[in-house]
């Protein structure tokens, strides 16, 4: 990648079946305490049953994929617009990324977001957030997470490059939002049952910190 | 360990962690590399490559596989996200550092530190007491395969089993805890338990997938699930799930799901050979000349004149009910409509790839309906050729074995091994007829002592935890139990010795491709030391030595080494591989290459293709030589073996009834069926350990939508999930994806149980029956009935 190319993400969603080894692989990479994620994976699942007295189903229409998500480095960053200090950069490869120094960790940002890239990291007091593995970028290696996907559903690059590549400029469905509002640099492969955003047949789920994680295992 | 781990894991951060954990680390490896190869040790079913890469001893984190262009034909062994999470498992808090020693009641998980001395020298005098008063037979080694890899092996030809064998023998075991169903089912039916690669699916136009979720349980970057959805895509080849959940698999590539009610499968198949026999769909030809029993000219000699499937089916038979699509959706609730279009279907599509995961058979007629997926198979002709398939789960193509270091057991008895508790409950009164012991009519000596390496069975992976943990409890029973491990586990609170195991990275080790048995590109590895053990860690290997000392002197001692150095042994094992296959790079290379691909993918195995060819010539290890749709093997046992209430042994494929499965009359009190299953965020009950994970993937309780919503349960709610057995407590996900009428969980959370007895950890196993299936003498603890309601 060239430093003057805009970053961006690919996600087939008829690849992904959310395994979570991106999420992973960026936590212990980066270093990410519990509670932060740079990268989530939404699923997203639907549909009902036509089942008589006898439990017996004549019909259904059951759904479910995934969006894995982290920060799409968007041409019009809501992160950036609300970040009061400054903090919030668009810098090479266009990747949007927190400057430690500035940030004084008002969250203004997180809330911005609509893709709940930008996360607080209480033990530092500033926000953290993907800022595409740009040191590996440097060094010509890929993201760690794109590197790490068993089912090869996330890829990376000039984002009219990915495009062209996977023949596809879809950049919104459900449960994200309209790529009106921040022009992501997403090229999403669509699932045979992706839905377009603000749809509302099904509903979003995202397994995080049900159970005391922090708790002793015994 | 009695202190509260809870200050360690308010981190900030992980290098908080790590800081905390360092201490433990004595010295830098003098080479101080970067970078090492290593793998995920667990038996998920993949088994991938990882790399640690060090900083000044210490692990600062894992990548995976990254070599060549990764096109599928040299695709990468990319780890998911269980082996990437190495590090935290490795510097975890719950991390087993010392020897521990019980201090109290046996049960009551209280322990202080030991030396490693002080512990082997109690384990030795216990255990040569033991052998003087009972034999060698009172010794066993309980199934556990939280690490598997040549030489450090926690369970079968481990160090344990050579140290046991060279000791005198131990008791030894048959069958496991995910197969027991199924192996001895299709024992009699094909003589063996496997199906051909899943590539296989790139040349069906039809793939039927039966309680068969590769993208889950096998999800490695070069095992099942990538390579069934890489192939379901090239050969743009129809899906169907059949499976009580809309699992992954249906993600992406599956075309239909057909939701069906737990342990069922049987019903579906006799109405699907119904319907096929009604319309003259099936393959005459194929079940004449290659089956024995479909039809009551081919039934063996000695069996009822009406004991043939088709009389089972068409309602000729003893119970006179034709297995019509009627009869079958009552059962299954899948509508008669769909049964009649899914057999027609199935017949008209050639070849149609059928396959089946090891959830319909982990029930209590587990057996019968592995056999009766299998009828299905044969039914349409697809056994013994490309895109077809026998009907059990697939298999590998290729794998190249290392040598283990086992040595023989005098000991020849074993017992199924999910009985073990039975071993010591009944002792000389277990019996082959009544508990399936093998090579003895009864155990000689009831198990006194149990040596439990890398393993959780004792109590969470078992089944009726409350009850298992009751006869561990009673220290007149098991006499000693040491327990070998990297963590502490709710098994090993019963213990009396734990002893702090090494894990990859601490130790080196060789690697061989998949236990999940599939792979088209077999690779080995090797698994390089990164750093020092944490605290006082020893590998199984070690600890046997020095056990070895204490239980016989040096000669014992270098009876189990037999002379040889932990590398010599590698140099060994590697060598069992390399001498049947010379093309392999020497021993040396490999150290120096560290991972080894098949240089071009191997043809993906069609299983029974000879047979197919020609039955006469390569004829089936079963009695006739064909496959058995009816067993005589099995009608004899019929006959003989003593069984529990309600249980039967039929020579046929048929539907069974069984306790707390889909018809059972307890239904009316304990609405819902339940079961438990694999899940991405562990293997079994590996991982649990590293928090992340419990983050990332946490344990959450699957109810449908309409049940839901009869007893105003919403994703998110606390519910408990109860029956007579026992009561779990976790969090509602509401959920379309499930069956109405069924609810689950994730398998392998573990127990952990409040003042009244209401297991918070959330472990399936504490509503699970100790009953053993019929045949098998396994686990069928997916027949499971319970209520729900809000905490």
């Amino acid at each position: 990648m060239k430093k003057s190319d805009q970053f961006g993400f690919m996600i087939n969603q008829s690849r992904c079946i959310g395994c979570r080894t991106c999420q992973m692989a960026c936590k212990d990479y980066q270093d990410s305490p519990i509670g932060v994620n740079f990268r989530r994976v939404y699923e997203y699942e639907g549909g009902d049953f036509t089942v008589d007295e006898n439990n017996v189903i004549h019909s259904q229409s059951v759904y479910a994929y995934y969006t894995t998500i982290s920060c799409n480095h968007c041409m019009d960053p809501a992160c950036l617009k609300a970040c009061p200090t400054g903090a919030m950069m668009k810098t090479r490869y266009g990747i949007v990324m927190v400057n430690d120094k500035r940030c004084v960790g008002c969250q203004a940002c997180a809330m911005a977001c609509p893709y709940g890239s930008p996360q607080f990291n209480k033990h530092t007091g500033h926000m953290n957030k993907c800022d595409g593995c740009i040191d590996r970028l440097d060094e010509g290696k890929d993201p760690v997470c794109v590197s790490s996907c068993p089912f090869r559903a996330l890829d990376y690059g000039d984002i009219n490059e990915l495009r062209d590549k996977y023949k596809t400029s879809l950049a919104s469905c459900s449960p994200l939002p309209s790529e009106t509002a921040t022009l992501p640099n997403l090229a999403i492969v669509p699932e045979k049952n992706t839905k377009p955003s603000y749809e509302k047949s099904g509903k979003m789920h995202l397994p995080h910190k049900y159970q005391g994680v922090e708790d002793d295992i015994l | 360990m009695q202190v509260s781990r809870r200050n360690f894991l308010k981190w900030s951060g992980i290098s908080g962690t790590l800081a905390a954990t360092t201490s433990f680390s004595k010295t830098v490896l003098p080479e101080k590399q970067e970078e090492f190869v290593g793998f995920c040790p667990v038996n998920c079913g993949s088994k991938c490559l990882l790399k640690a890469h060090t900083k000044d001893g210490i692990i600062s984190h894992i990548t995976t596989d990254n070599t060549g262009n990764d096109s599928y034909e040299q695709r990468q062994v990319r780890a998911c996200l269980r082996g990437r999470s190495t590090r935290y498992r490795i510097y975890n808090p719950n991390r087993v550092l010392y020897p521990l020693k019980r201090v109290g009641k046996r049960g009551e998980g209280k322990f202080k530190r030991v030396s490693w001395d002080e512990a082997l020298t109690d384990i030795a005098n216990k255990m040569n007491e033991i052998k003087l008063k009972y034999g060698n037979e009172a010794f066993y080694n309980p199934y556990g395969t939280g690490t598997i890899g040549s030489i450090m092996a926690g369970w079968l030809d481990g160090s344990f089993h050579r140290l046991l064998g060279v000791y005198g023998g131990y008791l030894g075991y048959h069958n496991d805890y995910s197969t027991g169903q199924i192996a001895n089912g299709l024992e009699h039916f094909y003589g063996w338990a496997w199906g051909g690669d899943i590539e296989n699916v790139k040349h069906a136009k039809l793939a039927v997938m039966f309680g068969s979720n590769p993208v889950e349980t096998r999800m490695g970057g070069a095992s099942t699930g990538y390579s069934f959805q890489e192939m379901a895509r090239r050969g743009n080849t129809k899906v169907i799930c059949i499976d009580p959940r809309y699992s992954d698999t249906m993600v992406g590539v599956a075309d239909e799901w057909i939701p069906i009610a737990p342990g069922t499968d049987a019903a579906l198949i006799a109405a699907l050979a119904y319907v096929m026999v009604k319309e003259d769909l099936y393959n005459k030809e194929f079940m004449d000349k290659y089956c024995v029993g479909f039809t009551r000219d081919t039934l063996p000699e000695g069996a009822p004149s009406n004991g043939s499937y088709m009389d089972y089916i068409m309602g000729t038979g003893d119970d006179k009910t034709p297995k019509t699509p009627e009869w079958a959706s009552k059962i299954t609730q899948i509508s008669s409509d769909r049964i009649v279009k899914l057999a027609r279907e199935i017949a008209s599509a050639e070849p149609c790839y059928i396959d089946q995961g090891w959830g319909p058979q982990r029930h209590q007629n587990g057996e019968q309906q592995s056999r009766a997926i299998a009828t299905l198979a044969c039914l349409t002709g697809n056994v013994g050729i490309l895109g077809g398939g026998t009907g059990a789960r697939s298999g590998s193509s290729k794998s190249y074995s290392l040598g283990s270091l086992s040595v023989n057991n005098p000991v020849k008895t074993t017992i199924p091994c999910f009985m073990w508790y039975e071993g010591i409950r009944l002792g000389s009164k277990m019996s082959a007829l009544e508990h399936g012991v093998r090579g003895a009519s009864h155990l000689k000596v009831p198990i006194k002592v149990m040596i439990n390496t890398a393993g959780n069975c004792l109590t969470n992976q078992h089944a009726c935890v409350s009850e298992i943990s009751k006869i561990l409890e009673d220290e007149s029973l098991y006499e000693l139990i040491v327990d070998i491990n990297i963590t502490r586990t709710h098994s090993n609170s019963f213990a009396d010795y734990i002893l702090p195991s090494a894990m990859v990275f601490e130790q080196e080790d060789l690697l061989q491709a998949s236990m999940g048995k599939c792979s088209t590109m077999p690779y080995l590895a090797i698994g390089e030391k990164a750093i020092e053990p944490q605290g006082e860690a020893k590998s199984a290997f070690d600890i046997c030595t020095l056990l070895a000392e204490k239980l016989g002197g040096k000669e014992l001692k270098d009876k189990f080494t037999d002379g040889k150095t932990w590398e010599d042994w590698m140099r060994w094992s590697w060598n069992v591989a390399k001498d049947k296959n010379p093309f392999l790079p020497s021993y040396d290379e490999i150290k120096r290459r560290k991972i080894w691909k098949s240089p071009e993918l191997v043809e993906p195995l069609v299983v029974f293709k000879d047979f197919r060819e020609d039955p006469n010539a390569n004829p089936l290890n079963t009695p006739s030589g064909k496959i058995e749709i009816f067993s005589s093997t099995l009608y004899d046992m019929s006959k003989t073996w003593k069984l529990m209430p309600g249980q039967k042994i039929n020579p046929l494929p048929v539907f069974e009834d069984v306790i707390m499965g889909a018809r059972d009359p307890l239904r009316k009190k304990y609405p819902l069926q339940f079961f438990g299953y694999h899940y991405k965020g562990r293997t079994h009950s590996s991982f649990w350990d590293a928090g992340v994970i419990r983050e990332i993937n946490p344990q959450e309780i699957l109810i449908n939508t309409l049940d839901a919503k009869q007893r105003g349960i919403k994703t998110g709610d606390t519910v408990i999930v109860r029956n007579d057995i026992g009561k779990i407590k976790g969090v509602a996900r509401v959920t379309s994806r499930i069956i109405p009428g069924t609810a689950a969980t994730y398998q392998g959370g573990w127990a952990k149980f409040d003042e009244n007895g209401v297991d918070v950890g959330c472990c399936v196993n504490t509503l699970t029956t100790n009953q053993p299936t019929a045949i098998a003498k396994a686990n069928g603890v997916h027949s499971i009935l319970v209520e729900i309601e809000k905490a």
